[in-house]
């Protein structure tokens, strides 16, 4: 693995509020709850890849699996979506939020204990969420599929790590704030805006009628926009001057960028009801803001091509960047996307259709889920002071993430153009109009994207055992010296 | 940009203001919508019946909403013009016909065209073009009434006669709009389909009804009843089909359930919101005069949006009039509303 320039990815440095500890230091306290999110995370995302999968292959035979209820179509797809958002995204986001947190304050993590058990409440929670799911106690809204008994745990767990992630924000011994730290402060204040609003209008105190679905396209178009978007442009932000070796280009476009992508996103998830039977005011808002949107998105990708410029062939070399830079491009064609697709004459013709599976993929697989791997590849080494087994694995999973992304996206985007023009019109039966040869290659992309997940899974496991094996050696040699198998098990590898 | 406190007044503004805008705003604007009276001395929407209700369970843990859609889309909507009946003077009647966009100008074939009542005189026309047509063939001594066809393929697909609406979905909870159509549109479907044995047929097996169909078969729905087993009263016969044996199912408590709430899927009460003129079942031939004069007072503001209950009382009256109309519909080539009742 590369070693990157140890510059900060600052510009300006004022030694008077710079009181910045080792990063090794840093790294070090963070060690066990950064890698028990990882490591649940990556459990999470083959459970997700797998039920993901499950449901590709009864798009194509709708017999499979259908005896068992608990993995019908209706079923595994939201489970699927859930152990992806819960499991996996908001996991792997709150381990790079609390890693960049610490690291970009220069404080150490003092709160190892409380995050460890809240991640293991969390986790506890998408556990009794999915296999609800599985059960049939779906609540219906969609991402919010967990019933009320799951969602709880998932809340309290994150107040917990999130109070943590405030107060190490607070603790900061590093006053001047980078661009990464204001995504994070945002997201860590957005999600349980997000999370215990949407859940107490649709299930503690529902309203009434479709504001139901109004309030649910705010929470799923919010959970991206503003709780795993942000954390993922915290990560483009970090990881795109620190692996040029670069400093940022602009601290005053990304800031401008902030703003914008904070108060904008917040009205952008609407264009899916165009059409539906909502105000048409609201996904007239959203469409003006996605527009609006494409200015941030503007900003960003100026940013990150300045930044990028002087040293333009570092992806070449750095696996990790190839990575961040593929997040950024799904990032910049999934926000095109989205203002192209909401507009009023379109976004009627195509929001019912597989384009917006296209969208989510390109957003949560491409964006979030690259980005993600890049900052996980980067982190774990670090902080378990283990270096990666096989690096070619790493190259092996970025393959496969990058083709994998590409074909789900060209294939829901093809299949959903075909769908559009053949929903439009009447004459074509609707079984037909539904199908398309292109569905096939989203199942082709959903394999490969598992394969490589696979890939990283077995380098998480091997560095993982890098990390227990010596902390259990010690353990028992320590808390029961006495027995003989473990005296022989210490002896044995010096 | 260093300040941590007004980083974090500016994130808690932006929480407020999407909060404040697309929650609240909405619940003032549509949050106390109830029921209310439509023609007929009914309210709407009225309360599924406990079975139903409970099929709406059964449809939610299922997911079914993950492919079907509960949301008929309209595009726009034209106005048609019916003459139902001719009165006393054909000539002058036949005259204004062929003035029209659809009259020849030959009389002998434009009072041909009113031997078949009711007889379209005026089709794609805007609101204040079919109130002109109205007034003229008024004028000649015809009854003549506006029709508000809805459009869309959606419509056209037979999937509901109009846009579903807020008001639709009172009685809902969870609300299923869906948002992503692997299946067809369930809105309205109790209108289409009110056989509970076909309704079985599908959800057993989905491809003996539809060829080629995408919905997965629910066996976990039904009991199986092997040969000589003694059938209960509500035993499905599915007869033999190509590679299928003919079978035996009893569906389940979910399975009526679910039927239940099925058929109980309607949304066609034309509203202030959703206007549309409703196809009537012939009726009894009309007596009361006045109704007449009631049509032309509301032909004169046909407006789409806006006066749409004035429309919808025109159309009650087209409907004391006894206006065949559905039959006529279905005779146009662009049909836009089936009613396919299977029997």
């Amino acid at each position: 693995m590369s070693e990157s320039p140890s510059t900060p990815p600052k510009g300006a440095n004022d030694p008077a509020c710079d009181l910045r500890l080792p990063a090794a230091e840093i790294d070090a306290s963070l060690r066990w709850p950064v890698l028990f999110l990882f490591a649940s995370a990556t459990a999470w995302l083959l459970v997700s890849s797998i039920l993901w999968l499950v449901t590709s292959i009864k798009l194509g035979a709708p017999g499979f699996l259908a005896d068992c209820p608990w993995l019908t179509f209706g079923r595994v797809r939201p489970a699927a979506a859930n152990a992806f958002l819960y499991g996996f995204a908001s996991q792997a986001a709150l381990g790079i939020m609390l890693w960049m947190l610490c690291r970009l304050g220069g404080n150490r993590f003092v709160f190892r204990v409380p995050v460890l058990i809240a991640t293991k409440f969390w986790n506890l929670g998408v556990t009794i969420g999915v296999v609800a799911i599985l059960a049939g106690a779906s609540t219906g809204f969609e991402w919010l599929e967990m019933p009320r008994y799951a969602a709880v745990f998932l809340f309290v767990a994150y107040l917990v790590i999130g109070l943590c992630a405030l107060a190490t924000f607070q603790m900061r011994r590093h006053c001047e704030l980078y661009p990464s730290q204001w995504f994070l402060l945002a997201a860590l204040f957005w999600f349980p805006w997000l999370y215990s609003a949407a859940n107490y209008l649709l299930l503690l105190d529902p309203v009434r009628g479709t504001l139901q679905a109004a309030v649910n396209a705010w929470f799923t178009g919010n959970l991206t926009g503003l709780w795993l978007g942000p954390v993922a442009l915290a990560g483009i932000y970090y990881f795109m001057p620190r692996l040029t070796g670069q400093p940022l280009y602009s601290l005053g476009l990304a800031s401008f960028a902030f703003w914008t992508t904070l108060f904008l996103s917040g009205f952008a998830g609407f264009t899916g009801l165009l059409g539906g039977p909502v105000p048409r005011w609201m996904p007239a808002v959203s469409t003006a803001a996605n527009v609006c949107l494409l200015l941030p998105l503007a900003c960003n990708a100026w940013n990150w091509h300045a930044t990028n410029r002087p040293n333009c062939d570092a992806w070449k070399t750095s696996v990790l960047l190839r990575f961040i830079w593929f997040g950024a491009v799904c990032y910049l064609v999934a926000g095109v996307a989205n203002a192209l697709l909401g507009f009023p004459n379109v976004a009627p013709k195509t929001n019912l259709t597989v384009l917006n599976i296209a969208l989510k993929v390109l957003t949560l697989h491409g964006f979030v889920g690259a980005v993600s791997f890049g900052c996980a590849y980067y982190v774990l080494p670090r902080v378990a002071k283990v270096d990666w087994a096989q690096e070619k694995l790493i190259n092996v999973h970025f393959l496969c993430t990058a083709i994998g992304v590409a074909l789900m996206v060209v294939g829901f985007g093809l299949a959903g153009i075909s769908q559009a023009s053949k929903f439009a019109n009447p004459s074509v039966p609707f079984v037909e109009a539904v199908k398309s040869p292109f569905l096939a290659l989203t199942t082709i992309g959903m394999l490969l994207l598992l394969l490589g997940q696979c890939a990283f899974a077995v380098n998480l496991v091997k560095l993982l055992r890098g990390v227990c094996v010596p902390v259990c050696r010690s353990f028992c040699s320590t808390v029961c010296g006495w027995m003989p198998g473990a005296v022989k098990a210490e002896a044995k590898p010096s | 940009m260093n300040n941590g406190a007004a980083l974090f007044l500016g994130i808690l503004l932006s929480l407020a203001v999407s909060f404040w805008t697309l929650l609240f705003a909405p619940q003032l604007q549509i949050g106390r919508q109830d029921v209310r009276p439509i023609e007929g001395g009914e309210v709407y929407p009225s309360p599924r019946p406990g079975l139903a209700q409970r099929g709406a369970e059964v449809y939610r843990s299922l997911g079914c909403a993950e492919c079907h859609t509960r949301q008929v889309r309209q595009t726009g909507a034209i106005f048609e013009v019916h003459i139902a009946e001719v009165g006393t003077n054909l000539n002058a009647v036949a005259a204004v016909f062929g003035e029209s966009a659809m009259g020849t100008g030959d009389e002998g074939l434009d009072s041909r065209h009113f031997r078949k009542l009711p007889a379209t005189v005026g089709t794609n026309l805007t609101g204040n073009a079919a109130q002109n047509l109205v007034a003229q063939f008024t004028a000649a001594g015809a009854k003549a009434v506006p029709m508000l066809i809805p459009l869309g393929p959606d419509v056209q697909r037979g999937w509901g006669p109009r846009l579903s609406v807020a008001q639709d979905y009172l009685h809902d909870y969870p609300v299923l709009l869906g948002n992503l159509r692997l299946g067809p549109d369930l809105a309205n479907f109790g209108a289409r389909q009110t056989n509970a044995t076909a309704i079985h047929t599908q959800l057993y097996d989905s491809r003996r009804m539809t060829k080629g169909s995408l919905m997965p078969p629910y066996p976990f729905l039904y009991e199986t009843l092997t040969n000589g087993a003694a059938s209960p009263a509500n035993a499905i016969v599915l007869p033999l089909d190509g590679a299928n044996a003919a079978q035996v199912i009893v569906p389940s408590e979910d399975a009526q359930a679910l039927a239940a709430y099925l058929i109980s899927l309607k949304a066609d009460a034309p509203l202030f919101e959703a206007p549309r003129s409703r196809p009537a079942a012939p009726a009894p031939p009309p007596t009361n005069a006045p109704t007449a004069t009631n049509v032309t007072a509301a032909a004169s503001s046909p407006e789409f949006d806006g006066r749409a209950r004035r429309s919808a009382r025109a159309e009650s009256a087209g409907d004391s009039t006894g206006f065949g109309l559905a039959a006529s519909r279905r005779a146009r080539s662009d049909a836009p509303y089936q009613d396919s009742l299977p029997q």
